[in-house]
């Protein structure tokens, strides 16, 4: 009888219970994400200033246009008119001069469009009326358009532009590829070792993992700090042994991005392979060897296929870290090994584009989405696949 | 043959693991203020400059501060989830166990623009509050799982028993569900603990220069200058996790011990 | 009238009925059994009279009140587990004050009868023990106590003897058996062991597929059984198909290689039943009017003061006899005689 009776008359008490948890994580966790999101295309900051020209709407002719922008412009504080010159300069250099000159101008100016191009004939070309009129509207795609090097041409054709941060996405792939694999090959005998060996190894391999998943990331990525650098251990023996005349580079490089980040990662690659390899009876092996079949026969056929689902465990643990990983590769990369996580700090840190930073932070959710998805498909598959045998 | 190569392997990725630390601790007793080795002799010099320095033992203390309270929300949050959520019919507990667990798979770099930008627009600002708060998030979801395993773990028969002599179901909750799963929130709150300890991107978005923690005073050390202190908070930062690590076992030896 | 009426009481699992309009009458004082095979109904039936699973339809009444809808805390019935659901983290005394401290009993009474009762299950010298720190008998005594300390109206025990083993079994039965006499308390237990059912109930249900097949004495159950399975469940049996006819004087049975008298029924198919002790093994056919049926000896196991023999006739199945193995035992393949009476031939449906 296995329909556990289920308490009874706990509607109530599960809703109590839930209420405070479930309202906690709406406030403080679901809505900040979700703000993230709405951060990404949200443009009222400039848009709040370009009252006049978003209540003209499109297709408004020239000259309304130049007298909405110019009461625009206008009507902005000199704070103000500095952070908008600043905004729209991130999307073309030479924006910052001409709004600033037309701004302090701006009521001296009679507002048609022919009297603007004489002021500074800058107006004249359609590229700066462009990203103004995009500018003017609450919603914007430029983030991700520049996130994902797309340039909209003046007829509204799309193109691939400066792909910097298709770039640095592919970058992260690789790297976390790089990483997964390195980690697996790392983890696959120590999980072996700990889930197989004799007591004493064992005991001793699972020490050494448990003590390394404990020490937070900084601190072992302090260790290879440490140890990688110039005057450091590692190029010291290498020196003292011949292997190379001087010290070498080894920090801030993809090595040392790569060394670091398996160190630091291997843990959550150990710990679901070991789970898996504890459940697998030694007396299996013992069978097959019985059988006939060899040491290594029957490692392939028996026992590592039934420790593949510890390794996608494991492996899409350390994908997932790996993809938003931030401070080791910060610590011991080099400026062409920097990941995703990188530049989104660096847009919130340096230049205050929170919706850059916003839009990068999606694309990186949306990967991480995406490969959590895979997962709980290839479980759900595999749980089927269990029922339909039974 | 196969076993040699096998030893090697296993030699060999276990020194991986192990050696960096065990090979970058000595180095904070070191006489020598250059991190390498031939360590020219041993000295609690650094220690004694880390420990009298301020700012260092400033942080240590922030970060302790902001431990205890991350801790102690995220096993309210954390502890009521976990209790709520096996009362509710399947369907709904894979919706919400969903929910509860999220913030570990969300990057900590996306969490730190969220809190960021979200408390900054809220008004709460980056300062202790709000890393607490922040960590909050990050610790419940270990307290949920946590506390979630103790409470599936129990003999469903136990609280039938406390029905069948006459309890109700709230004398039941204090009196055998309550006592039999607390190891699993001690465990929680130990993970939660450690987790804002040792936490350092959220921290970085959110803390303003008042509220520096010992991550954040580290890794700032880091970027600007390798010295012996810094190895020195390296080596306090492990004896810490250590501890925990020692008691999160202790913790689960009693939980195993009624089994046997 | 009796103490507890369970009235027409099925219970579906989606499409499964685990129940099928069960009708009970248990006496006062009664020691009764619920007796199957897995499967058969007897846990979901013992759930339902705890009030831990509701029922589909049908009612239950105790001492002419109506408790179908009455919560399990509410009804007042000790509950001895099968895996016993000690609490892990309670002492011994403390598992068995626990009904005690929910019902806010005084200090002292609390004590007492914490005392009476570890007297009575003579765990004395354990109070202070943890559950783990017992012995499984031990443990089963704490559950029984804890289960009986609040004077319950009724006692039911699911599998309470399965985790133990035969010895320790025997002997828990001897004692429960006793405290039920002293106590005087209603008892209703759950069990698949014919033996454990016949030993210790004044009455015995025979449930199957979620129906009582019979509810009766354990002498009726194995004299009287009112069908197959009934009389393959409860001890060993010999059942003879057959057909009855009728011939000169009365009607006759037409088995596997005899024929017999049998009291009036309906004629057609039937099956006879012969419990293995009235059949007796001779070298030699009787002259007293008893059926013979010559066979082969094919297995025997011997048990000291007997032996049980498994005989193969001519035609038809097996036939199951005790023969006294004082002065030895036939060996397999001997030719033999298996001998019984007609008078002690039960005829079933």
């Amino acid at each position: 009888m296995s329909s556990a009776p289920r308490p009874y008359g706990s509607r109530a008490a599960a809703l109590i219970l839930l209420m405070l948890p479930v309202a906690l994580y709406l406030l403080v966790f679901v809505y900040p994400l979700s703000s993230v999101v709405t951060l990404s295309v949200d443009n009222s900051a400039l848009s709040g200033r370009f009252e006049n020209l978003s209540a003209l709407g499109t297709g408004a002719a020239p000259d309304d246009e130049a007298a909405a922008l110019l009461a625009d412009l206008g009507g902005m504080e000199k704070k103000q008119l500095g952070e908008v010159a600043r905004m729209l300069n991130q999307q073309r250099s030479g924006f910052r001069s001409l709004i600033m000159s037309t701004g302090k101008e701006a009521e001296g100016i009679t507002p048609t469009m022919a009297e603007l191009v004489a002021f500074d004939d800058r107006w004249s070309e359609p590229g700066y009326w462009e990203i103004i009129r995009e500018n003017a509207a609450p919603i914007t795609w430029k983030h991700y358009q520049r996130a994902l090097g797309i340039t909209v041409a003046e007829d509204g054709s799309l193109s691939s532009g400066e792909d910097l941060y298709l770039q640095v996405m592919l970058r992260t792939l690789v790297i976390t590829f790089q990483v997964t694999l390195l980690t697996l090959l790392v983890g696959y005998p120590l999980a072996y070792a700990a889930a197989n060996a004799s007591a004493r190894v064992s005991t001793f391999v699972l020490a050494v993992v448990l003590l390394s998943f404990w020490t937070s990331v900084l601190v072992r990525t302090t260790a290879w700090v440490v140890l990688l650098q110039t005057n450091g251990l590692v190029n010291t023996v290498l020196v003292s042994l011949g292997l190379v005349a001087e010290p070498v580079q080894l920090i801030f490089n993809r090595f040392g991005a790569l060394l670091a980040m398996t160190h630091v990662l291997l843990p959550f690659a150990i710990l679901p392979m070991l789970n898996v390899m504890r459940t697998i009876p030694p007396s299996q092996a013992d069978a097959s060897r019985s059988l006939g079949a060899g040491p290594i026969e029957t490692f392939l056929r028996v026992y590592f296929p039934q420790t593949l689902r510890g390794v996608a465990v494991g492996g899409g643990t350390v994908f997932i870290l790996s993809l938003g990983f931030y401070v080791t590769p910060a610590l011991t990369g080099g400026p062409e090994d920097q990941m995703l996580a990188w530049f989104i700090a660096d847009f919130v840190n340096k230049t205050l584009n929170w919706g850059m930073a916003a839009a990068l932070s999606v694309l990186l959710l949306v990967m991480v989405a995406l490969l959590v998805a895979v997962a709980g498909l290839a479980r759900w598959a595999t749980a089927r696949r269990k029922v339909e045998v039974a | 043959m196969s076993r040699v190569i096998f030893w090697s392997t296993v030699t060999f990725c276990t020194a991986f693991l192990a050696l960096p630390l065990l090979l970058v601790w000595p180095l904070a007793f070191n006489t020598s203020s250059f991190l390498t080795y031939p360590l020219e002799g041993l000295t609690l010099d650094w220690f004694h400059q880390v420990l009298t320095q301020p700012t260092w033992v400033n942080a240590f203390l922030k970060s302790l501060k902001v431990a205890l309270g991350a801790m102690m929300l995220a096993l309210a949050i954390g502890g009521l989830a976990a209790t709520g959520v096996i009362l509710v019919p399947r369907v709904l507990q894979v919706v919400l166990t969903g929910l509860f667990l999220s913030p570990i798979v969300v990057p900590t770099v996306v969490v730190g623009v969220a809190f960021a930008y979200a408390f900054g627009r809220a008004g709460i600002g980056g300062g202790y509050f709000s890393l607490v708060l922040a960590h909050a998030v990050l610790g419940a979801p270990l307290v949920f799982l946590s506390v979630l395993t103790s409470l599936r773990g129990l003999d469903p028969n136990l609280d039938l028993a406390g029905a069948s002599m006459g309890a109700s179901r709230s004398y039941r909750f204090r009196t055998i569900t309550l006592p039999l799963a607390l190891p699993g929130f001690a465990a929680g709150a130990v993970f939660a603990f450690i987790t804002s300890f040792d936490e350092v991107v959220v921290a970085l978005f959110l803390a303003d220069p008042g509220s520096t923690t010992l991550p954040i005073a580290l890794f700032a050390g880091l970027r600007d200058r390798l010295q012996p202190s810094i190895v020195v908070v390296a080596v306090l930062l492990s004896a810490v996790s250590l501890l925990f690590l020692v008691l999160l076992r202790r913790l689960q030896m009693r939980v195993a011990a009624p089994k046997s | 009238m009796s103490f507890i009426e369970i009235t027409q009481v099925s219970k579906h699992y989606g499409a499964f009925q685990a129940l099928h309009d069960v009708t009970l009458s248990i006496r006062k004082g009664e020691f009764v059994t619920l007796l199957g095979p897995s499967g058969s109904g007897k846990t979901t039936l013992l759930k339902v009279l705890a009030g831990f699973e509701p029922v589909s339809s049908g009612g239950i009444l105790l001492d002419g009140r109506d408790i179908t809808r009455v919560p399990p805390e509410k009804r007042n019935f000790g509950l001895v587990f099968q895996g016993y659901a000690l609490f892990p983290h309670m002492t011994v005394q403390d598992n068995i004050a626990y009904p005690l401290r929910v019902r806010r009993r005084p200090r002292a009474e609390i004590e007492e009868q914490v005392a009476a009762l570890l007297k009575l299950v003579q765990l004395e010298r354990f109070a202070g023990r943890k559950p783990h720190e017992l012995s499984g008998g031990q443990q089963q005594r704490v559950a029984l106590a804890r289960a009986l300390v609040f004077k319950p109206d009724l006692l039911l025990l699911d599998e309470p003897m399965s985790a133990l083993d035969k010895k320790l079994r025997h002997d828990l039965q001897e004692e429960l058996r006793a405290i039920h006499r002293t106590l005087g308390t209603t008892f209703i237990n759950v069990t698949h062991d014919q033996e454990e059912a016949m030993h210790m109930s004044d009455r015995i249900a025979v449930m199957n597929h979620g129906r009582v097949e019979q509810f009766d004495t354990a002498h009726t159950l194995y004299r009287r059984p009112v069908s197959r399975f009934v009389a393959e469940f409860v001890g060993k049996s010999n059942i003879f198909p057959g057909q009855i006819g009728r011939a000169a004087g009365g009607q006759v049975f037409s088995g596997p290689g005899f024929t017999m008298p049998v009291p009036d029924c309906a004629q057609g198919e039937a099956l006879v039943l012969l419990r293995p002790e009235d059949v007796e093994i001779a070298e030699r056919a009787p002259t007293d009017g008893r059926i013979a049926v010559p066979v082969m000896v094919a297995s025997s196991t011997y048990s000291g003061d007997r032996a049980l023999y498994t005989l193969s006739p001519q035609a038809g199945a097996q036939i199951l006899a005790y023969g006294s193995a004082r002065s030895g035992v036939h060996p397999d393949g001997a030719s033999l005689f298996a001998i019984f009476a007609a008078e002690n031939a039960i005829v079933l449906d």
